[in-house]
């Protein structure tokens, strides 16, 4: 009789396993550690590549003591974390508001989930264009609106103030993405099994208890999880920026995305873009932690 | 504690299924009710109108005399108990039992009271930090039983609380069950398909079946579990209640001379009846020579056979389980009938031979067959 325990295949040899993740090894090696090691060198030099096809001269800690002096960074940062911290609570409270909504069987919910979801397919920087036009002084959708209803609008426009354009910058992000906390969250609630509900009915759960102690705890990971992914694609926010505001008037919305755009590929300052990128890198690294570390402390 | 009636409760779903119509029922003070009857007989929805999840279409529902038909889960001083335990995952055992008395704004250290005495009367102490995903099975029935105890409420509404326990762990929480219902005192009612479990737990047991239009009752008997097996009131009950099933014969009553025996029909097998039998059964001379149905439990069945008449067939198969061994067999001139029967292990025949099994009329039911409804003397 053939046993099938005398073809049990030979131990493979030792570095098969090597050989098979080789590809993912050299992808990432080529396309993150050595652009994120070249450009740790090159935030060490001097180099306009107007100038010059390589670096043009080592400086120390200078491109990193002008990205930290001059305001160039931390401008940056605060309108990046503004943006971020404020865009990601507003669109989870306003996606939580409308996931719920969602839940109840009203006519037409159907066809409202399939339109909720359209935003979101629209690239950024076509959202961006959209909200040019809308935002526009002369004849644009908003200002009209804003007008009617008599609130006083800046004569530069809102987006040529800098009082209301970092605001329009998120609120067309806003616009877009809260759909997509709708959607996903809408799912986290549909996946709460309904004896757990009507168990906190009969328990008496006041709605906000029925809210805040059961619904939302049930549907924490999921929530954790879009938190985290609009954060750092927050953190990058650039095409919106890049088409309603350039980063201006003056600063006032350059987000930390745009900056690097600006002085690496407009003024071609590679050794301070390179500065920047490396504090960035601190920064986002940081920050992820700390998230990680609250979001996934008890899940382990 | 207090009395939950039903009073002509009906229920349409949305999509026009009729779950639930003309269903008059009353649990009394203290009393274990179990519901029982095959899926799509309405006792989930009954179970679940009570709680206050289902609403009615028609009818009302008063819990110690207060109606509570229009009230919510949370104003009837009720406390359920889920199939799956429904506990709060993200919550100890504690503030699970916890959570309910919180939000009726009972003080903290009364709270801390009753869900500590609970705990240790269902020996959940040792968890009492747990979350429900790292407790057994049995350990979260019991969670879920404490969440109900804790409440001190009027009434315990169970839907199959132990059909998710493997079968050693059912039979121990069965009578963990009975025996806490004896201790409290509360007024149950308690859902189960299994007819073992609404025999051994129920005070009394009220079987039910599904309903097809508004005229019929899903209530079919609500008795006590000996008088439901001894006295099914149709042919539903009779055959819903008892493990094996009750068997059916279409049988004929005819009179030669004094006595009177049942001819089953198509065949020359006869069972006769004693004069005190057939006193004991006066209706049957309104069925001479009429088309009866009877019903014979495999216990009802004596081999060897002492009497002079019986059923003649040849074994189909048998069954061992010790104290007990049932014979299967087809009934000669009936179409499909097979048969069970209880028989004396020492006796068992051999499969394949010729058998000859008798009757204790004593203990047979008549049913008419255009109503299904029991016949009595």
């Amino acid at each position: 009789m053939n046993s099938t325990l005398a073809h049990r295949p030979r131990r493979l040899p030792a570095f098969i396993p090597w050989l098979l993740i080789s590809p993912s090894i050299i992808l990432l090696v080529a396309l993150i550690a050595f652009p994120l090691l070249f450009a740790l060198k090159n935030s060490f030099y001097f180099w306009n590549l107007q100038m010059s096809p390589t670096p043009m001269g080592f400086i120390g800690w200078g491109n990193y003591e002008m990205a930290l002096s001059g305001g160039f960074f931390f401008g940056a940062l605060l309108n990046t974390l503004l943006i971020t911290v404020v865009g990601t609570a507003i669109e989870f409270t306003l996606g939580l508001a409308i996931a719920l909504l969602l839940v109840h069987k009203v006519p037409g919910m159907n066809m409202t989930r399939a339109l909720l979801i359209m935003p979101t397919t629209i690239a950024p920087i076509v959202v961006g264009f959209l909200f040019r036009y809308m935002y526009d002084p002369g004849g644009g959708l908003i200002p009209w609106l804003l007008t009617s209803l008599g609130i006083p609008l800046p004569p530069q426009g809102i987006l040529g103030s800098s009082t209301t354009a970092l605001w329009a910058v998120l609120f067309a992000d806003i616009w877009q993405w809260t759909p997509f906390f709708a959607i996903v969250l809408y799912a986290g609630l549909l996946s709460i099994p309904p004896d757990i509900i009507e168990a906190a009915r009969i328990d008496k759960a006041s709605p906000w208890a029925m809210l805040m102690r059961i619904k939302i705890p049930l549907i924490k990971k999921t929530a954790m999880i879009v938190i985290m992914l609009r954060f750092m694609q927050l953190f990058n926010t650039f095409d919106l920026v890049l088409v309603l505001t350039k980063g201006g008037p003056g600063a006032s919305t350059r987000t930390l995305g745009y900056s690097l755009y600006q002085y690496g590929l407009v003024d071609f300052n590679i050794g301070l873009a390179s500065a920047m990128t490396w504090l960035m890198v601190i920064v986002v690294n940081a920050i992820i932690a700390l998230l990680v570390f609250f979001a996934f402390k008890e899940f382990d | 504690m207090a009395t939950l009636s039903f009073q002509s409760v009906g229920k349409r779903f949305g999509d026009g299924t009729l779950a639930l119509s003309r269903v008059d029922l009353d649990v009394k003070d203290g009393e274990f009710l179990v519901l029982v009857g095959p899926s799509g007989c309405g006792k989930s929805t009954l179970l679940r109108s009570a709680a206050g999840l289902e609403t009615l279409t028609e009818g009302r529902i008063a819990i110690g005399g207060r109606d509570v038909t229009d009230l919510g889960p949370g104003d009837r001083d009720i406390a359920m108990v889920f199939q799956n335990y429904a506990l709060y995952p993200h919550m100890d055992v504690y503030e699970n039992m916890a959570f309910g008395l919180g939000q009726r704004k009972i003080p903290k250290d009364i709270i801390r009271q009753k869900v500590e005495q609970a705990a240790r009367t269902l020996d959940l102490m040792p968890y009492i930090h747990k979350k429900p995903g790292t407790l057994s099975g049995g350990q979260r029935q019991r969670v879920a039983m404490g969440r109900a105890i804790v409440r001190d409420p009027q009434c315990f509404l169970m839907d199959e609380p132990l059909s998710n326990l493997d079968a050693k762990l059912r039979v121990q929480m069965r009578a963990e069950l009975k025996l806490l219902n004896a201790r409290l005192g509360v007024t149950t009612l308690y859902v189960t398909h299994d007819q073992v479990e609404a025999m051994t737990m129920g005070d009394r047991v009220a079987v039910l079946r599904p309903v097809s239009d508004e005229s019929q009752s899903n209530l079919q008997q609500c008795a006590a579990p000996r008088e439901l097996y001894e006295k099914p009131v149709n042919l539903f009950v009779a055959g819903f209640i008892g493990s094996p099933a009750m068997n059916f014969i279409t049988v004929r009553p005819v009179r030669k001379g004094k006595t009177l025996r049942c001819t089953i029909a198509g065949t020359d097998m006869t069972l006769p009846l004693t004069p005190q039998q057939a006193a004991a059964r006066p209706f049957l001379d309104q069925w001479i020579d009429r088309d009866l149905i009877l019903g014979v439990r495999p216990e009802a069945f004596l081999y060897p056979n002492p009497t002079s008449g019986g059923l003649r067939s040849e074994v189909l198969i048998t069954e061992m389980t010790g104290a007990d061994a049932y014979v299967f067999f087809e009934l000669r001139g009936t179409a499909s009938n097979r048969i069970t029967a209880r028989i004396d292990p020492r006796h068992l025949p051999e499969r394949g031979a010729a058998l000859e099994i008798g009757v204790d009329m004593e203990r047979v039911h008549f049913f008419d067959p255009g109503s299904g409804l029991a016949l009595r003397g």
